[in-house]
């Protein structure tokens, strides 16, 4: 019941609670407090883009309190109640203390744990696959049997379904309620095509509101990680509410999130960073998250690969994961496609910094930026788990020389990256087989990435 | 003197201070300043310099954000001066997010873009009905429709707002354009749309080229 405690006080908290607009909240109380909060902790023009992988570990410790700070200055908006939900030192000191170090998912051979890592860490960190790309609904079950069938993806996530039956899936309405239920018979046939049965999953993918949740998240073995996302940084609304109830009657584990945008209403970099780890801290007491994670996207091309997206989130990740033992995760976004050498350069960039900077655990990708339906096929996924696998032990200052030598190459088309090319394009469908032309590619990029000093894990089908 | 209360005007919108430019503009406006050099000197230049500053990282949303509400004022003081061939005001555009969706930074970079490039904005938030965006639009008389969609679960909801206005034999009354992030020209061709842009600042070439056209009467897509 405590859990459940915890739901029912922000929830009463939303009713009693100071009323601000929207638009005050993000256009004057978020911007204004955090610009504050980075002058009053000396933070100002600490963003170093040509060190994109932060080697600062008290800079990082500085951005620590800076977070701690603006949580208990803002606390979370409600959208539904125009409210602000306040948290005091007490409640968010007893919560981050409470905060879980480790959790355990999976059955069978497919048991793992999630367990929390430190800076440069030789500890593997946790694998998730897909994120919840748009595919068509015949290729659901071909796509995900590919992607895990390769153990290095510890997990499956996404994608999300296109249709239902041949039918649109409209938000709000009941065919979201069944668009849960449907994935969970897909996903069921595609883990036991790859044989891969037990496999843990973070649910709900193709559901965005809570239906596609509340209808389906039940009829899974137990206990999963619950996707409770956060509409933005910084705010919670009814619709994570609703599932975080249900999580937590079923010892789900919770998975809460919103990115923050560097450029957009926290600001430059170091607001940025400091509101993602305000939004991370504030999901104990908020949300009763198990594995909170606000990532950071560059609002000028929305994605996190580019040199202020690795610095923010490299930043803001050291500063959670240096100075508490609790999970951190963040996503990385590439923004080209696949069979694309931007793509994976991306990744190497990406990934490097997230494992060396002590992230525990990841979801990606998220191919063409997620914004071109079917681009997506098992091969980057493998790729992104080997890059994070195999960084993991890299000191930040290997890291940093790693970005820095493959940022240059792709930066130039962050704005206007290349989408690539489909799963039904790159692969036959029939057999989950992909063109050799692009196993001949990932195998190049393989052998890039061990040439730059990422010791590569096998995927256990083509190496 | 003019030079002087322009370079004001200037620095206020730059810095989004709405009350300080509707003062301004009438300052400029009683001491004989031209509509078009209120509109170009004071607030264009602003939004030029912010526009680029932006891009460097030197201003974030919410400075853009408080400028397009400082431009929206300036126009609202001037337009009464300008006569019919100065009339700089290209339109007026109802932005929302479509049902289901309550994402709304990109909605809100589109609205500012076109706010300070001369249009009239009414932003009627996130989680938008069709129901209530046919009701605003009519309402409030708008060239435009613009829905944005970050999630493949609420894009369905612009295709739906669509063939309603067709239903209701209202489609020659309004431009639809779509954006968002899992939206591609192919597919808002395919529901009938008027328009796409892949950018905030497109999207105001977008509106630009589609005031020039009837309703319905082809597509355009700026994916640059």
């Amino acid at each position: 019941m405590d859990a459940h405690k915890k739901i029912l006080r922000t929830l009463d908290k939303t009713r009693t609670s100071p009323r601000v607009t929207e638009k005050e909240w993000d256009q004057m109380i978020v911007p204004r407090t955090a610009a504050e909060v980075v002058k009053a902790h000396g933070l100002t023009k600490t963003c170093n883009p040509d060190n994109p992988v932060n080697t600062d570990g008290e800079l990082a410790d500085k951005f620590f309190k800076a977070g701690w700070d603006l949580a208990l200055r803002l606390g979370f908006f409600c959208p539904d109640t125009e409210s602000v939900i306040k948290i005091d030192e007490e409640e968010l000191s007893r919560e981050f203390a409470k905060a879980p170090d480790s959790f355990t998912v999976g059955k069978h051979n497919e048991v793992v744990t999630v367990k929390a890592r430190r800076p440069s860490d030789g500890h593997v960190p946790v694998y998730v696959a897909p994120l919840s790309i748009q595919m068509n609904e015949e290729l659901y079950v071909p796509l995900v049997e590919g992607i895990v069938s390769s153990r290095l993806v510890d997990m499956q996530e996404g994608p999300s379904l296109d249709t239902i039956m041949g039918r649109p899936l409209l938000a709000d309405t009941p065919y979201e309620t069944f668009a849960g239920i449907y994935e969970y018979h897909l996903r069921k046939e595609a883990q036991w095509r790859a044989g891969r049965v037990g496999m843990a999953s973070a649910l709900v993918s193709s559901s965005s509101t809570h239906f596609g949740f509340l209808g389906a998240f039940h009829l899974y073995d137990q206990p999963q990680i619950a996707l409770c996302l956060n509409p933005a940084s910084l705010k919670v609304n009814f619709t994570t509410l609703h599932k975080c109830f249900v999580a937590n009657e079923l010892n789900a584990f919770i998975r809460s999130e919103s990115p923050t945008m560097i450029g957009g209403y926290t600001g430059g970099p170091e607001a940025t960073a400091i509101c993602s780890i305000a939004t991370d801290l504030l999901q104990y007491p908020i949300t009763g998250a198990h594995l909170p994670g606000s990532p950071s996207y560059d609002i000028r091309y929305a994605g996190n690969c580019g040199r202020h997206g690795i610095w923010t989130q490299s930043i803001a990740t050291q500063a959670i994961t240096r100075n508490s033992t609790v999970l951190q995760m963040k996503t990385i976004n590439q923004v080209a496609g696949p069979f694309t050498k931007m793509f994976f350069l991306e990744t190497i960039s990406g990934m490097t910094a997230a494992a060396a900077s002590g992230q525990t655990f990841t979801i990606s990708p998220r191919s063409a930026g997620g914004s071109v339906k079917n681009h997506l096929t098992p091969l980057e996924c493998w790729y992104n788990a080997a890059v994070f696998k195999g960084a993991a032990g890299l000191s930040l200052e290997k890291a940093n020389e790693i970005v820095k030598e493959v940022i240059p190459q792709f930066e130039g088309e962050l704005n206007n990256p290349p989408k690539g090319k489909s799963f039904q394009e790159l692969y036959d469908i029939k057999t989950v087989t992909p063109c050799e032309e692009y196993v001949k590619f990932y195998l190049e990029m393989r052998e890039y990435a061990k040439s730059l000093g990422i010791p590569m894990p096998g995927d256990g089908v083509f190496c | 003197m003019s030079e002087e209360i322009l370079k004001k005007l200037e620095e206020a919108m730059y810095d989004g201070e709405a009350d300080l430019v509707g003062t301004l503009t009438e300052q400029a406006l009683n001491e004989g300043v031209a509509p078009t050099d209120i509109i170009e000197k004071g607030g264009i230049v602003a939004l030029d310099r912010l526009g680029k500053d932006f891009s460097e990282m030197i201003v974030f949303l919410p400075q853009l954000m408080l400028a397009g509400d400082a431009m929206n004022k300036l126009l609202q003081i001037v337009k009464p001066h300008l006569s019919e061939k100065d009339n700089i005001a290209h339109g007026k555009v109802i932005i929302g997010t479509a049902k289901g969706d309550f994402h709304d930074i990109g909605k809100s970079l589109v609205a500012t873009q076109l706010a300070v490039n001369g249009f009239e904005i009414m932003d009627i938030g996130t989680n938008v009905s069709t129901n209530e965006f046919l009701q605003k639009a009519e309402e409030m008389g708008v060239d435009i429709i613009a829905i944005s969609s970050l999630l493949t679960t609420s894009q369905y909801y612009m295709e739906d707002c669509i063939k309603r206005l067709k239903d209701e034999g209202k489609r020659g009354k309004y431009h639809v354009i779509v954006g968002g992030g899992p939206i591609r020209p192919p597919y808002a061709e395919q529901i009938g749309a008027d328009g796409y842009s892949r950018t905030a600042y497109g999207c105001v070439s977008l509106c630009k080229e589609l005031m020039k056209k009837e309703p319905g009467s082809g597509f355009v897509a700026i994916d640059e």
